[in-house]
Protein backbone atom coordinates (compact mmCIF):
# COMPACT_ATOMS: atom_id res chain seq x y z
CA UNK A 1 0.00 0.00 0.00
CA UNK A 2 1.09 3.55 -0.59
CA UNK A 3 -0.82 6.79 1.05
CA UNK A 4 0.51 10.09 0.32
CA UNK A 5 -0.84 12.65 2.33
CA UNK A 6 -0.79 16.54 1.41
CA UNK A 7 2.73 16.37 -0.12
CA UNK A 8 4.53 19.72 -0.32
CA UNK A 9 7.93 20.33 -2.24
CA UNK A 10 9.66 22.81 -3.49
CA UNK A 11 12.83 22.95 -5.13
CA UNK A 12 15.32 26.08 -5.22
CA UNK A 13 17.00 26.43 -8.43
CA UNK A 14 20.40 28.74 -8.82
CA UNK A 15 20.25 31.00 -11.40
CA UNK A 16 23.81 32.71 -11.15
CA UNK A 17 26.48 32.85 -8.49
CA UNK A 18 25.37 36.36 -7.61
CA UNK A 19 21.33 35.57 -7.73
CA UNK A 20 19.48 34.05 -4.79
CA UNK A 21 18.01 30.60 -6.08
CA UNK A 22 14.55 30.98 -7.38
CA UNK A 23 11.91 28.72 -5.74
CA UNK A 24 10.31 26.01 -7.54
CA UNK A 25 7.20 24.33 -6.52
CA UNK A 26 7.33 20.64 -7.43
CA UNK A 27 4.45 19.31 -5.65
CA UNK A 28 1.62 21.40 -3.64
CA UNK A 29 -0.55 19.40 -1.21
CA UNK A 30 -0.67 15.83 -3.29
CA UNK A 31 -2.60 13.19 -1.72
CA UNK A 32 -2.73 9.96 -2.99
CA UNK A 33 -3.57 6.24 -1.96
CA UNK A 34 -3.32 2.90 -4.12
CA UNK A 35 -3.52 -0.95 -3.32
CA UNK A 36 -2.44 -4.22 -4.15
CA UNK A 37 -3.55 -4.98 -7.65
CA UNK A 38 -4.05 -1.81 -8.92
CA UNK A 39 -2.33 0.61 -11.82
CA UNK A 40 -2.25 4.47 -10.56
CA UNK A 41 -1.04 6.33 -13.65
CA UNK A 42 0.58 9.75 -12.91
CA UNK A 43 -0.01 12.20 -15.83
CA UNK A 44 1.37 15.09 -16.49
CA UNK A 45 3.47 17.43 -19.14
CA UNK A 46 7.16 17.79 -18.42
CA UNK A 47 7.88 19.49 -15.09
CA UNK A 48 4.64 18.74 -13.60
CA UNK A 49 6.35 16.86 -10.39
CA UNK A 50 5.63 13.28 -11.98
CA UNK A 51 8.93 11.95 -11.47
CA UNK A 52 9.98 14.00 -7.59
CA UNK A 53 6.93 12.55 -6.63
CA UNK A 54 7.95 8.98 -7.44
CA UNK A 55 11.11 10.01 -5.99
CA UNK A 56 9.22 11.02 -2.92
CA UNK A 57 7.74 7.61 -2.82
CA UNK A 58 10.99 5.78 -2.48
CA UNK A 59 12.91 7.97 -0.74
CA UNK A 60 15.56 9.71 -3.01
CA UNK A 61 13.78 13.01 -2.28
CA UNK A 62 12.54 14.35 0.78
CA UNK A 63 9.57 16.26 1.02
CA UNK A 64 9.17 19.32 2.86
CA UNK A 65 6.10 18.63 4.69
CA UNK A 66 3.30 15.62 4.24
CA UNK A 67 3.09 11.81 5.22
CA UNK A 68 4.20 9.13 2.98
CA UNK A 69 3.14 5.61 4.19
CA UNK A 70 4.91 2.84 2.15
CA UNK A 71 3.69 -0.69 3.27
CA UNK A 72 5.82 -3.19 1.47
CA UNK A 73 9.43 -3.40 -0.07
CA UNK A 74 9.43 -1.45 -3.40
CA UNK A 75 11.08 -2.06 -6.70
CA UNK A 76 12.09 0.77 -9.47
CA UNK A 77 12.19 0.96 -13.27
CA UNK A 78 12.54 4.11 -14.74
CA UNK A 79 13.37 5.00 -18.61
CA UNK A 80 16.44 7.28 -17.97
CA UNK A 81 18.11 3.89 -16.79
CA UNK A 82 17.54 0.13 -16.03
CA UNK A 83 19.54 0.42 -12.95
CA UNK A 84 22.11 -2.60 -14.03
CA UNK A 85 25.42 -2.67 -14.82
CA UNK A 86 26.22 -2.70 -18.52
CA UNK A 87 29.78 -4.24 -18.40
CA UNK A 88 28.20 -7.35 -16.32
CA UNK A 89 25.80 -9.96 -18.19
CA UNK A 90 22.52 -10.16 -17.52
CA UNK A 91 23.05 -13.48 -14.40
CA UNK A 92 25.60 -11.58 -13.11
CA UNK A 93 23.57 -8.23 -12.46
CA UNK A 94 20.44 -10.37 -11.21
CA UNK A 95 22.74 -12.62 -8.84
CA UNK A 96 24.54 -9.29 -7.52
CA UNK A 97 21.32 -7.56 -6.90
CA UNK A 98 19.66 -10.80 -4.72
CA UNK A 99 22.97 -10.93 -2.73
CA UNK A 100 22.27 -7.12 -1.86
CA UNK A 101 18.64 -7.33 -1.09
CA UNK A 102 19.61 -10.31 0.98
CA UNK A 103 17.26 -13.07 -0.93
CA UNK A 104 18.18 -16.52 -1.16
CA UNK A 105 19.85 -17.47 -4.05
CA UNK A 106 17.98 -20.47 -4.46
CA UNK A 107 14.61 -19.04 -4.06
CA UNK A 108 15.89 -15.71 -6.34
CA UNK A 109 16.98 -18.65 -9.05
CA UNK A 110 13.28 -20.53 -8.83
CA UNK A 111 11.45 -17.39 -9.10
CA UNK A 112 13.74 -16.38 -12.04
CA UNK A 113 13.28 -19.67 -13.57
CA UNK A 114 9.40 -19.10 -13.11
CA UNK A 115 9.16 -15.77 -14.84
CA UNK A 116 11.82 -16.08 -17.75
CA UNK A 117 9.36 -17.35 -20.25
CA UNK A 118 6.39 -15.35 -19.56
CA UNK A 119 8.35 -12.50 -19.63
CA UNK A 120 9.54 -13.54 -23.22
CA UNK A 121 13.40 -13.50 -22.14
CA UNK A 122 15.94 -16.01 -23.20
CA UNK A 123 19.42 -16.10 -23.17
CA UNK A 124 21.11 -14.24 -19.48
CA UNK A 125 24.49 -14.81 -20.55
CA UNK A 126 25.20 -11.56 -22.49
CA UNK A 127 26.44 -8.64 -21.25
CA UNK A 128 23.96 -6.17 -20.57
CA UNK A 129 24.83 -3.83 -22.81
CA UNK A 130 24.61 -6.29 -25.62
CA UNK A 131 20.04 -5.65 -25.39
CA UNK A 132 17.52 -4.11 -26.71
CA UNK A 133 16.13 -1.01 -24.23
CA UNK A 134 13.18 -3.20 -24.53
CA UNK A 135 14.94 -6.64 -23.10
CA UNK A 136 16.51 -4.42 -20.57
CA UNK A 137 13.05 -3.26 -19.50
CA UNK A 138 12.05 -6.74 -19.21
CA UNK A 139 15.08 -7.68 -17.38
CA UNK A 140 14.55 -4.69 -14.82
CA UNK A 141 10.81 -5.99 -14.62
CA UNK A 142 12.50 -9.93 -14.11
CA UNK A 143 14.45 -8.29 -11.20
CA UNK A 144 11.86 -7.12 -9.34
CA UNK A 145 9.77 -9.88 -9.90
CA UNK A 146 12.83 -12.86 -8.67
CA UNK A 147 13.29 -10.25 -5.40
CA UNK A 148 9.49 -10.30 -4.83
CA UNK A 149 9.17 -6.49 -4.65
CA UNK A 150 5.32 -5.81 -3.73
CA UNK A 151 5.29 -2.32 -4.71
CA UNK A 152 7.00 -1.15 -8.18
CA UNK A 153 7.18 2.65 -9.30
CA UNK A 154 7.78 2.83 -13.12
CA UNK A 155 9.11 6.40 -14.53
CA UNK A 156 8.54 6.53 -17.91
CA UNK A 157 9.16 3.07 -18.22
CA UNK A 158 8.21 2.82 -22.31
CA UNK A 159 10.49 5.95 -22.91
CA UNK A 160 12.52 5.31 -26.03
CA UNK A 161 11.18 2.13 -27.06
CA UNK A 162 9.25 1.15 -30.27
CA UNK A 163 5.62 0.49 -30.49
CA UNK A 164 5.86 -3.34 -30.71
CA UNK A 165 8.21 -3.16 -27.47
CA UNK A 166 6.06 -1.05 -25.93
CA UNK A 167 3.17 -3.07 -26.08
CA UNK A 168 4.87 -5.89 -24.49
CA UNK A 169 6.19 -3.90 -21.68
CA UNK A 170 2.15 -2.74 -20.93
CA UNK A 171 0.96 -6.37 -21.28
CA UNK A 172 3.45 -7.21 -18.46
CA UNK A 173 2.50 -4.41 -16.38
CA UNK A 174 -0.95 -5.02 -16.12
CA UNK A 175 -0.30 -8.89 -15.52
CA UNK A 176 2.22 -7.68 -12.57
CA UNK A 177 -1.34 -5.75 -11.12
CA UNK A 178 -3.85 -8.48 -11.98
CA UNK A 179 -2.26 -11.69 -11.61
CA UNK A 180 0.35 -11.12 -9.12
CA UNK A 181 -1.37 -8.47 -7.34
CA UNK A 182 1.60 -5.73 -7.51
CA UNK A 183 0.25 -2.22 -6.59
CA UNK A 184 1.93 -0.47 -9.32
CA UNK A 185 2.37 3.56 -9.93
CA UNK A 186 3.44 4.76 -13.46
CA UNK A 187 4.57 8.29 -14.45
CA UNK A 188 4.23 9.01 -18.14
CA UNK A 189 3.01 11.60 -20.01
CA UNK A 190 1.14 9.81 -22.39
CA UNK A 191 -2.40 10.09 -22.06
CA UNK A 192 -3.05 6.78 -24.16
CA UNK A 193 -0.75 4.95 -22.01
CA UNK A 194 -2.30 6.24 -19.27
CA UNK A 195 -5.90 5.23 -19.81
CA UNK A 196 -4.95 1.80 -21.81
CA UNK A 197 -3.17 0.82 -18.34
CA UNK A 198 -4.56 2.25 -15.46
CA UNK A 199 -7.54 1.61 -12.77
CA UNK A 200 -6.74 4.98 -11.35
CA UNK A 201 -5.50 8.45 -12.71
CA UNK A 202 -4.01 11.36 -10.92
CA UNK A 203 -3.38 14.48 -13.70
CA UNK A 204 -0.83 16.97 -12.07
CA UNK A 205 0.10 20.51 -13.75
CA UNK A 206 3.11 22.39 -11.65
CA UNK A 207 3.07 20.15 -8.60
CA UNK A 208 -0.75 20.69 -7.87
CA UNK A 209 -2.96 17.81 -8.57
CA UNK A 210 -5.72 18.76 -11.02
CA UNK A 211 -7.52 15.02 -11.38
CA UNK A 212 -7.62 11.93 -9.42
CA UNK A 213 -10.63 9.33 -10.22
CA UNK A 214 -10.82 6.29 -11.68
CA UNK A 215 -9.52 6.64 -15.01
CA UNK A 216 -12.48 4.16 -16.97
CA UNK A 217 -15.21 6.48 -14.67
CA UNK A 218 -15.07 9.65 -16.97
CA UNK A 219 -12.50 8.49 -20.08
CA UNK A 220 -13.75 11.55 -22.32
CA UNK A 221 -13.62 14.00 -19.16
CA UNK A 222 -9.52 13.05 -18.12
CA UNK A 223 -8.93 13.63 -22.30
CA UNK A 224 -10.55 16.79 -22.24
CA UNK A 225 -8.94 18.23 -18.97
CA UNK A 226 -4.96 17.20 -20.24
CA UNK A 227 -5.98 18.07 -23.71
CA UNK A 228 -6.69 21.75 -22.16
CA UNK A 229 -3.23 21.29 -19.69
CA UNK A 230 -1.20 20.48 -22.78
CA UNK A 231 -2.71 23.49 -24.79
CA UNK A 232 -2.15 25.64 -21.64
CA UNK A 233 1.45 24.53 -21.08
CA UNK A 234 2.68 24.82 -24.99
CA UNK A 235 0.64 28.54 -24.88
CA UNK B 1 23.96 -9.62 11.05
CA UNK B 2 27.84 -11.21 10.20
CA UNK B 3 26.18 -12.94 7.44
CA UNK B 4 24.46 -10.23 5.70
CA UNK B 5 27.88 -8.63 6.00
CA UNK B 6 30.32 -11.60 4.57
CA UNK B 7 27.52 -11.76 1.87
CA UNK B 8 26.78 -8.32 0.78
CA UNK B 9 30.37 -7.55 0.57
CA UNK B 10 31.32 -10.37 -0.94
CA UNK B 11 28.73 -9.77 -3.64
CA UNK B 12 29.97 -6.24 -4.20
CA UNK B 13 33.67 -7.40 -4.14
CA UNK B 14 32.95 -10.07 -6.98
CA UNK B 15 31.06 -7.28 -8.97
CA UNK B 16 33.66 -5.01 -8.35
CA UNK B 17 36.22 -7.21 -9.66
CA UNK B 18 34.33 -8.06 -12.50
CA UNK B 19 33.51 -4.76 -13.67
CA UNK B 20 37.35 -4.18 -13.43
CA UNK B 21 38.31 -7.60 -15.25
CA UNK B 22 36.44 -6.02 -18.13
CA UNK B 23 38.50 -3.23 -18.23
CA UNK B 24 41.71 -5.58 -19.06
CA UNK B 25 43.84 -2.93 -20.88
CA UNK B 26 43.74 -0.26 -18.77
CA UNK B 27 44.76 -2.62 -16.23
CA UNK B 28 47.87 -3.43 -17.72
CA UNK B 29 48.61 -0.18 -18.77
CA UNK B 30 48.62 0.64 -15.12
CA UNK B 31 50.67 -1.44 -14.23
CA UNK B 32 53.29 -0.42 -17.49
CA UNK B 33 52.78 3.23 -16.01
CA UNK B 34 54.32 1.87 -12.28
CA UNK B 35 56.98 -0.10 -14.36
CA UNK B 36 57.63 3.49 -16.08
CA UNK B 37 57.62 5.56 -12.64
CA UNK B 38 60.00 3.53 -10.88
CA UNK B 39 62.39 3.15 -13.78
CA UNK B 40 62.42 7.28 -14.04
CA UNK B 41 63.26 7.89 -10.24
CA UNK B 42 65.81 5.07 -10.24
CA UNK B 43 67.90 7.56 -12.46
CA UNK B 44 66.74 10.47 -11.50
CA UNK B 45 68.39 9.21 -8.11
CA UNK B 46 71.57 7.81 -9.96
CA UNK B 47 71.99 11.57 -11.62
CA UNK B 48 71.32 13.41 -8.89
CA UNK B 49 70.16 11.27 -5.66
CA UNK B 50 74.20 12.34 -3.91
CA UNK B 51 72.98 15.65 -3.27
CA UNK B 52 70.15 14.63 -1.40
CA UNK B 53 71.44 12.46 0.86
CA UNK B 54 72.05 14.98 3.75
CA UNK B 55 68.49 15.47 4.21
CA UNK B 56 67.61 11.99 4.47
CA UNK B 57 69.42 10.60 7.48
CA UNK B 58 66.71 9.32 9.10
CA UNK B 59 66.05 7.44 6.31
CA UNK B 60 69.40 5.62 5.92
CA UNK B 61 70.08 8.40 3.41
CA UNK B 62 69.05 6.38 -0.43
CA UNK B 63 66.59 8.76 -2.06
CA UNK B 64 65.50 5.76 -4.61
CA UNK B 65 64.27 4.02 -1.24
CA UNK B 66 62.72 7.20 -0.38
CA UNK B 67 61.03 7.93 -3.34
CA UNK B 68 60.35 4.54 -4.21
CA UNK B 69 58.33 4.28 -0.78
CA UNK B 70 56.83 8.17 -1.54
CA UNK B 71 55.22 7.34 -4.31
CA UNK B 72 54.48 4.02 -3.96
CA UNK B 73 52.60 4.66 -0.77
CA UNK B 74 50.92 8.16 -1.90
CA UNK B 75 49.29 6.25 -4.81
CA UNK B 76 47.89 3.75 -2.01
CA UNK B 77 46.69 6.90 -0.32
CA UNK B 78 45.07 8.55 -2.71
CA UNK B 79 43.22 5.31 -4.14
CA UNK B 80 42.15 5.16 -0.51
CA UNK B 81 40.96 8.97 -0.62
CA UNK B 82 38.91 8.38 -3.70
CA UNK B 83 37.88 5.51 -3.10
CA UNK B 84 34.52 5.89 -1.32
CA UNK B 85 33.72 8.61 -3.52
CA UNK B 86 34.17 6.52 -6.71
CA UNK B 87 31.38 4.06 -5.63
CA UNK B 88 29.17 6.44 -5.65
CA UNK B 89 30.10 8.41 -9.18
CA UNK B 90 29.99 4.64 -10.81
CA UNK B 91 26.40 4.15 -9.03
CA UNK B 92 25.40 7.24 -10.38
CA UNK B 93 26.73 6.81 -13.60
CA UNK B 94 25.71 3.32 -14.41
CA UNK B 95 21.86 4.77 -13.11
CA UNK B 96 21.91 1.99 -10.39
CA UNK B 97 22.12 4.47 -7.55
CA UNK B 98 18.01 4.03 -7.00
CA UNK B 99 18.15 0.18 -7.25
CA UNK B 100 20.94 0.60 -4.32
CA UNK B 101 19.45 3.42 -2.49
CA UNK B 102 16.17 0.71 -1.86
CA UNK B 103 18.42 -2.23 -0.99
CA UNK B 104 18.41 -2.92 2.82
CA UNK B 105 21.39 -1.67 4.76
CA UNK B 106 21.26 1.69 3.33
CA UNK B 107 23.96 3.82 0.91
CA UNK B 108 26.53 4.74 3.45
CA UNK B 109 27.29 0.98 4.40
CA UNK B 110 26.92 0.06 0.53
CA UNK B 111 29.42 2.31 -0.35
CA UNK B 112 31.80 1.17 2.87
CA UNK B 113 31.75 -2.23 0.96
CA UNK B 114 32.17 -0.90 -2.75
CA UNK B 115 35.44 1.00 -1.80
CA UNK B 116 36.81 -2.80 -0.34
CA UNK B 117 37.77 -3.77 -4.10
CA UNK B 118 39.64 -0.17 -4.16
CA UNK B 119 41.68 -0.74 -1.42
CA UNK B 120 42.63 -4.34 -2.66
CA UNK B 121 43.20 -2.90 -5.79
CA UNK B 122 45.54 -0.22 -4.60
CA UNK B 123 47.16 -2.64 -2.22
CA UNK B 124 48.29 -4.68 -5.05
CA UNK B 125 49.84 -1.86 -6.92
CA UNK B 126 51.87 -0.48 -3.85
CA UNK B 127 53.15 -4.00 -3.72
CA UNK B 128 53.95 -3.88 -7.39
CA UNK B 129 55.91 -0.91 -6.91
CA UNK B 130 57.57 -2.41 -4.19
CA UNK B 131 58.47 -5.63 -5.86
CA UNK B 132 60.22 -3.94 -8.86
CA UNK B 133 62.11 -1.53 -6.86
CA UNK B 134 63.29 -4.90 -5.04
CA UNK B 135 63.87 -6.92 -7.82
CA UNK B 136 65.00 -5.11 -10.42
CA UNK B 137 66.63 -1.85 -9.09
CA UNK B 138 68.05 -4.11 -5.69
CA UNK B 139 65.43 -1.79 -3.34
CA UNK B 140 66.68 -3.37 0.12
CA UNK B 141 63.46 -4.23 1.64
CA UNK B 142 66.03 -6.54 4.65
CA UNK B 143 65.44 -4.48 7.35
CA UNK B 144 61.63 -4.61 7.31
CA UNK B 145 59.05 -4.25 10.40
CA UNK B 146 56.83 -5.72 9.04
CA UNK B 147 54.46 -5.42 12.05
CA UNK B 148 55.31 -1.67 12.65
CA UNK B 149 54.65 -1.44 8.84
CA UNK B 150 51.54 -2.85 8.71
CA UNK B 151 50.45 -1.07 11.85
CA UNK B 152 51.17 2.29 10.52
CA UNK B 153 49.47 1.28 7.19
CA UNK B 154 45.90 0.04 8.74
CA UNK B 155 45.93 3.20 11.16
CA UNK B 156 46.42 5.62 7.59
CA UNK B 157 43.98 3.71 5.91
CA UNK B 158 41.46 4.73 8.10
CA UNK B 159 42.28 8.70 8.60
CA UNK B 160 42.01 8.35 4.69
CA UNK B 161 38.80 6.56 4.51
CA UNK B 162 37.49 9.28 6.84
CA UNK B 163 38.82 11.90 4.71
CA UNK B 164 37.19 10.09 1.33
CA UNK B 165 34.04 9.36 2.76
CA UNK B 166 34.23 13.68 4.13
CA UNK B 167 35.36 14.28 0.38
CA UNK B 168 32.89 12.32 -0.90
CA UNK B 169 29.70 14.34 1.26
CA UNK B 170 31.20 17.72 -0.10
CA UNK B 171 30.91 15.92 -3.58
CA UNK B 172 27.32 15.20 -2.86
CA UNK B 173 27.10 19.27 -2.11
CA UNK B 174 29.23 20.76 -4.30
CA UNK B 175 28.75 17.93 -7.20
CA UNK B 176 32.00 18.32 -9.37
CA UNK B 177 33.92 20.08 -7.21
CA UNK B 178 35.98 18.35 -4.81
CA UNK B 179 37.51 20.77 -2.19
CA UNK B 180 38.99 18.02 0.11
CA UNK B 181 40.43 15.63 -1.83
CA UNK B 182 41.52 18.24 -4.48
CA UNK B 183 43.50 20.37 -1.82
CA UNK B 184 44.72 16.95 -0.02
CA UNK B 185 45.83 15.52 -3.12
CA UNK B 186 47.69 18.27 -4.21
CA UNK B 187 48.88 19.37 -0.47
CA UNK B 188 50.39 15.70 -0.12
CA UNK B 189 52.51 15.63 -3.41
CA UNK B 190 54.16 19.18 -2.66
CA UNK B 191 54.59 19.60 1.47
CA UNK B 192 53.67 15.74 2.16
CA UNK B 193 57.28 14.15 1.88
CA UNK B 194 56.41 12.21 -1.41
CA UNK B 195 59.23 12.91 -3.54
CA UNK B 196 61.68 14.96 -1.41
CA UNK B 197 62.12 15.15 2.68
CA UNK B 198 59.82 17.62 4.41
CA UNK B 199 62.94 19.18 6.00
CA UNK B 200 64.03 20.84 3.14
CA UNK B 201 60.64 23.07 3.34
CA UNK B 202 60.96 26.49 4.80
CA UNK B 203 59.41 27.03 8.04
CA UNK B 204 56.15 28.29 6.60
CA UNK B 205 55.47 25.73 4.59
CA UNK B 206 56.63 23.14 7.49
CA UNK B 207 53.82 24.52 9.50
CA UNK B 208 51.62 23.19 6.72
CA UNK B 209 53.39 19.85 6.18
CA UNK B 210 53.13 18.98 9.91
CA UNK B 211 49.13 18.91 9.98
CA UNK B 212 49.19 16.57 6.24
CA UNK B 213 48.75 12.59 7.65
CA UNK B 214 50.31 12.13 4.28
CA UNK B 215 53.80 13.50 6.45
CA UNK B 216 52.90 11.50 9.06
CA UNK B 217 52.32 8.08 7.48
CA UNK B 218 55.36 8.61 4.65
CA UNK B 219 57.77 9.20 7.75
CA UNK B 220 56.43 6.04 9.21
CA UNK B 221 57.04 4.05 6.79
CA UNK B 222 60.20 4.64 5.97
CA UNK B 223 61.33 4.38 9.22
CA UNK B 224 59.65 0.98 9.63
CA UNK B 225 60.34 -0.61 6.20
CA UNK B 226 63.90 1.23 5.17
CA UNK B 227 65.09 1.27 8.41
CA UNK B 228 63.28 -1.30 10.63
CA UNK B 229 61.77 0.70 13.23
CA UNK B 230 60.13 -0.38 16.12
CA UNK B 231 56.33 0.60 16.73
CA UNK B 232 58.06 2.38 19.85
CA UNK B 233 60.40 4.58 18.02
CA UNK B 234 57.21 5.37 15.76
CA UNK B 235 55.02 6.89 18.89
CA UNK B 236 54.87 10.23 17.70
CA UNK B 237 53.85 9.39 13.52
CA UNK B 238 51.35 6.43 15.15
CA UNK B 239 50.07 8.95 17.92
CA UNK B 240 49.16 11.66 15.05
CA UNK B 241 47.73 8.74 12.78
CA UNK B 242 45.76 7.37 15.55
CA UNK B 243 44.08 10.68 17.00
CA UNK B 244 43.54 11.38 13.37
CA UNK B 245 41.33 8.05 12.69
CA UNK B 246 39.79 8.97 16.47
CA UNK B 247 38.26 12.39 15.35
CA UNK B 248 37.93 11.70 11.72
CA UNK B 249 36.04 8.41 11.89
CA UNK B 250 32.94 9.85 13.66
CA UNK B 251 33.20 13.20 12.30
CA UNK B 252 33.16 11.62 8.44
CA UNK B 253 29.98 10.08 9.10
CA UNK B 254 28.30 13.03 10.27
CA UNK B 255 29.13 14.65 7.40
CA UNK B 256 28.11 12.32 5.25
CA UNK B 257 25.00 11.83 6.46
CA UNK B 258 24.32 15.68 6.57
CA UNK B 259 25.09 16.20 2.70
CA UNK B 260 22.74 12.94 1.78
CA UNK B 261 20.22 14.21 3.93
CA UNK B 262 20.48 18.01 2.21
CA UNK B 263 20.98 16.30 -1.14
CA UNK B 264 17.80 14.41 -0.83
CA UNK B 265 16.27 17.88 0.49
CA UNK B 266 17.71 19.74 -2.71
CA UNK B 267 16.86 16.45 -5.34
CA UNK B 268 20.33 16.16 -6.53
CA UNK B 269 21.24 12.79 -4.93
CA UNK B 270 20.99 11.09 -8.46
CA UNK B 271 22.95 13.68 -9.92
CA UNK B 272 27.01 14.21 -10.38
Amino acid sequence: MIQLERIHKTFFVARGIFQPARPLTALNGVSLATGPGEIMAVLGPNGAGKSTLLKIICGLVTADSGMVTVKGTLGWLSGESDGFYPQLTAKQNLDFFASLYRVPQQKFDQRVAQYIRSLDLKDLDKPLWQYSSGIRRRLAILRILALDQGLILLDEPTKSLDPIACEKLHAIIKRLAKELNKTVIIATHNLKEAQTLADCLAILDNGRLIYYGKSADDCRNTETIYKQLLTKNEE
Amino acid sequence: MKNDFINTSAAIVRRDFLIASSYRLAFFMDTIYIAVSVTLFFFISRAFGANASPYLKDFDGDYFSFVLIGIAFNSYLVSSLRAFGRGLSLEQSDGTLETIILAPGGLLRLLVYSSLVDFIFAGLKTIFYLIIGAFIFKFDLSKINLLASLLVLSLTTLVFWALGIISTGLNLIFKRADPLGWALEGLSKLLGGVYFPVSVLPAYLAVISGILPTTYALSALRKSIISGASIGQLVPELTFLALGAAVLLPLSLLIFKSALTKAKQNGSLLYN
